[in-house]
C-alpha cells in the first residue's frame, strides 16, 4: 500500500466518523465538530489523490480547492455556531428564565 | 512514496483524535481533541507535500475554528444554566444502532471506491502547470487560485463575505466589550510582542506566494488568527472601534476581484481573461487586497459574534 | 562514527528520554500542578535537545538559526500557556495533592 492510499482511506474513515457524529450526537457544537471532521476527510482524499501522481510535484488543482475549502469551512462553521447561539438565546428569552449575566 | 512509520502513527493519531472529539462526554475535552486533530492534520499536509494547505490549517483548523467552538460551547453552557455535557441528550438506542450501521456502510462504500479506482487518474495538473509557467508564477497553487480556476476563487470569496454578513446579522445585540476584563499581564506581553512577528509573517506570505508556498489565503488565515488573539486580549477591536473601515475591508477583496474580472470584459475579452501584459501584476494586486480582506473576514467571523465573558467570572456559576 | 554524529545521536536519545519522562509525568502525577510541572520542564528540555541534535547535523547556519527560533518560540509559548492553565486551575479551586504519609 502506498502512503497516499493510506491517507485516502483515513479520509474515508473521517467522512464516515463525521457522518456518524452528525446523526448520533445531539449537542449543536459537537454536530459542528462532526461536520468539520467530514470536511477534513474529504480534503484528505483530495490531497492524497493529488500526491499520487507519478509526476515530480503534486497536482496543484486539488491543493487550491482544499486551501480555499479550509477558509470556507471556517466561515460556514462560524455561521452554524452563530445560528446555534441565536437559537439558544431565543429559547432562553421565550421561556423567561435563565440567568442573563451578560 | 512508501508508507513510513511516521505516516502510520500520524494516521492513527488523526483517527484517535477524531473519535475522541466525537465520543468524549466533556464538551471542552472534545473541542481540545478537535484542536489536536487540526494540528496533526497540518503535519499530514506536510507529509502529503502540500505546504500551502498546512499553513492555512495551522492558523484556521487548529486556531480560529477552535476559538469559535470554545466560545460557542461557553455561551450555550451558560444559556442552559448547566454543565455543557448535560446538554447532550440521550440518543434513542435505535437511532444509535441505525446511525452506526449507516456510517459503517458509508465507510465500506468509500473504501471500495478508493481501492477500485486508481488514485493517479488523469488530471488537470499538466494544464495547470503550463498555465502557471505562462503567467510567470512559480508557485502553481497561487496560479491555479487566481488564474487557472479564478472563477471558483471569485465565488468562494463571495461566500466568505456572505458568511460574515450572516454572522453579523445573527448576533443578538451589540458585541460585549471584551476589553473590560483585566487581561493577564503575561499574556498581554506575549501577544503584544508576537503581533509584529505575525504581521511580518503575513506580509511575507503574500510576497513569497508567487514563488514559494504562501499566498492570499494562507496570509489572510495567519493574520486573521493573530487579530483574533489580539481581540481576545482586548488590544484590538476592529469591529467595535472602526466598524466602517472593517466593513470596507471585508468587501474590498470581492470588489477588487470583481473589478479585475470585469476589466477584460470591458476591453472585449472574456471574464477573468486578464490582459496578457498585465497578467502577473493584476494577480499580485488582487492577492494583496484579498489577503487583507480574508484576514478581516477570519477575524470578523469570530469577533463579530463572540461574547467573551469577563475572565474573573468565567467558570463561576 | 564521527564525533559530530555521535553527539547528535546522544542528543536525540536525551530528547527522547525527556519526552518520555514528561509524558509519564503527565499520565501518572496526582494533580494538575504537578502534571504541568512534568510536562513543561521535560518538554522544554526535550525540544532543546532535539534542536541541538538537528543543529549538530545541519551545516547551514540559516537552518540552525531557524531551529533556535523555533526552540525560543516553543519556550515562550509553553511557559505562558502553563502559567495560564495553572492560574485558571487555581482560580477554579482545583484540588492540591498532599503527601498523606
Amino acid at each position: 500500500m502506498s502512503a497516499p492510499l493510506l491517507y485516502a482511506l483515513v479520509g474515508a474513515g473521517l467522512v464516515s466518523l463525521g457522518a456518524w457524529g452528525l446523526v448520533v450526537r445531539t449537542h449543536p457544537v459537537r454536530k459542528t465538530v462532526a461536520a468539520n471532521l467530514m470536511g477534513s476527510g474529504a480534503f484528505l482524499i483530495l490531497v492524497s489523490a493529488a500526491r499520487a501522481t507519478p509526476a515530480e510535484r503534486p497536482d496543484p488543482v486539488p491543493h487550491a480547492l482544499v486551501l480555499t475549502g479550509i477558509v470556507v469551512t471556517m466561515a460556514t462553521t462560524a455561521v452554524a455556531l452563530a445560528l446555534a447561539k441565536r437559537r439558544a438565546a431565543a429559547s432562553e428569552g421565550h421561556s423567561g428564565e435563565g440567568a442573563s449575566d451578560g | 512514496m512508501n508508507v513510513a512509520v511516521l505516516d502510520v502513527m500520524l494516521c492513527a493519531g488523526l483517527v484517535w483524535c477524531a473519535v475522541s472529539a466525537l465520543v468524549k462526554r466533556d464538551l471542552f475535552a472534545s473541542i481540545v481533541m478537535f484542536i489536536s486533530f487540526g494540528l496533526l492534520s497540518a503535519l499530514a499536509w506536510i507529509r502529503l507535500a502540500a505546504p500551502d494547505i498546512a499553513l492555512a490549517e495551522a492558523a484556521i483548523g487548529a486556531g480560529a475554528t477552535g476559538a469559535l467552538l470554545l466560545d460557542a460551547a461557553g455561551v450555550l453552557a451558560r444559556g442552559d444554566g448547566s454543565a455543557a455535557e448535560d446538554a447532550e441528550r440521550r440518543t434513542p438506542r435505535s437511532a444509535n444502532v441505525l446511525g452506526t450501521i449507516a456510517a459503517g456502510a458509508l465507510f465500506a462504500a468509500l473504501a471500495w471506491a478508493l481501492l477500485s479506482t486508481p488514485l493517479d487518474a488523469p488530471r488537470l495538473a499538466a494544464a495547470a502547470l503550463t498555465g502557471a509557467r505562462e503567467v510567470g508564477i512559480a508557485n502553481p497553487v497561487t496560479a491555479v487560485l487566481l488564474d487557472f480556476r479564478g472563477y471558483d476563487t471569485l465565488l468562494e470569496v463571495a461566500v466568505l463575505l456572505l458568511a460574515v454578513m450572516g454572522v453579523m446579522a445573527l448576533r443578538s445585540g451589540a458585541p460585549v466589550s471584551v476589553a473590560s476584563h483585566a487581561a493577564d499581564p503575561l499574556v498581554r506581553l506575549l501577544v503584544g510582542s508576537l503581533a509584529p512577528a505575525v504581521l511580518l509573517a503575513a506580509a511575507y506570505l503574500v510576497w513569497a506566494g508567487t514563488s514559494s508556498p504562501g499566498g492570499a489565503f494562507q496570509s489572510g488565515a495567519l493574520l486573521g488568527a493573530g487579530v483574533i488573539v489580539l481581540g481576545l486580549e482586548g488590544m484590538l477591536q476592529p469591529m467595535r472601534v472602526h466598524p466602517g473601515a472593517s466593513r470596507l475591508l471585508l468587501a474590498a477583496g470581492l470588489l477588487a476581484f470583481v473589478a479585475a474580472a470585469l476589466e477584460p470584459v470591458a476591453a472585449g475579452r472574456a471574464l477573468l481573461q486578464y490582459a496578457p501584459y498585465a497578467r502577473k501584476g493584476v494577480i499580485l494586486a488582487v492577492e494583496g487586497i484579498l489577503a487583507l480582506s480574508i484576514a478581516t473576514t477570519v477575524a470578523g467571523l469570530f469577533l463579530a459574534s463572540s461574547v467573551t465573558p469577563d475572565r474573573g467570572k468565567a467558570g463561576r456559576p | 562514527m564521527s564525533v559530530a554524529s555521535f553527539a547528535a545521536g546522544a542528543c536525540f536519545a536525551a530528547s527522547a528520554f525527556f519526552f518520555v519522562a514528561g509524558t509519564v509525568g503527565l499520565l501518572r502525577f496526582p494533580d494538575v500542578y504537578t502534571r504541568l510541572h512534568a510536562l513543561t520542564k521535560a518538554d522544554n528540555l526535550g525540544i532543546g535537545f532535539l534542536v541541538l541534535a538537528l543543529a549538530i547535523r545541519s551545516s547551514d547556519p540559516v537552518t540552525i538559526a531557524k531551529l533556535v527560533l523555533i526552540w525560543l518560540a516553543v519556550l515562550v509559548s509553553s511557559a505562558t500557556a502553563s502559567n495560564l492553565i495553572a492560574a485558571a486551575a487555581y482560580q477554579d479551586g482545583a484540588p492540591w495533592w498532599r503527601n498523606e504519609q
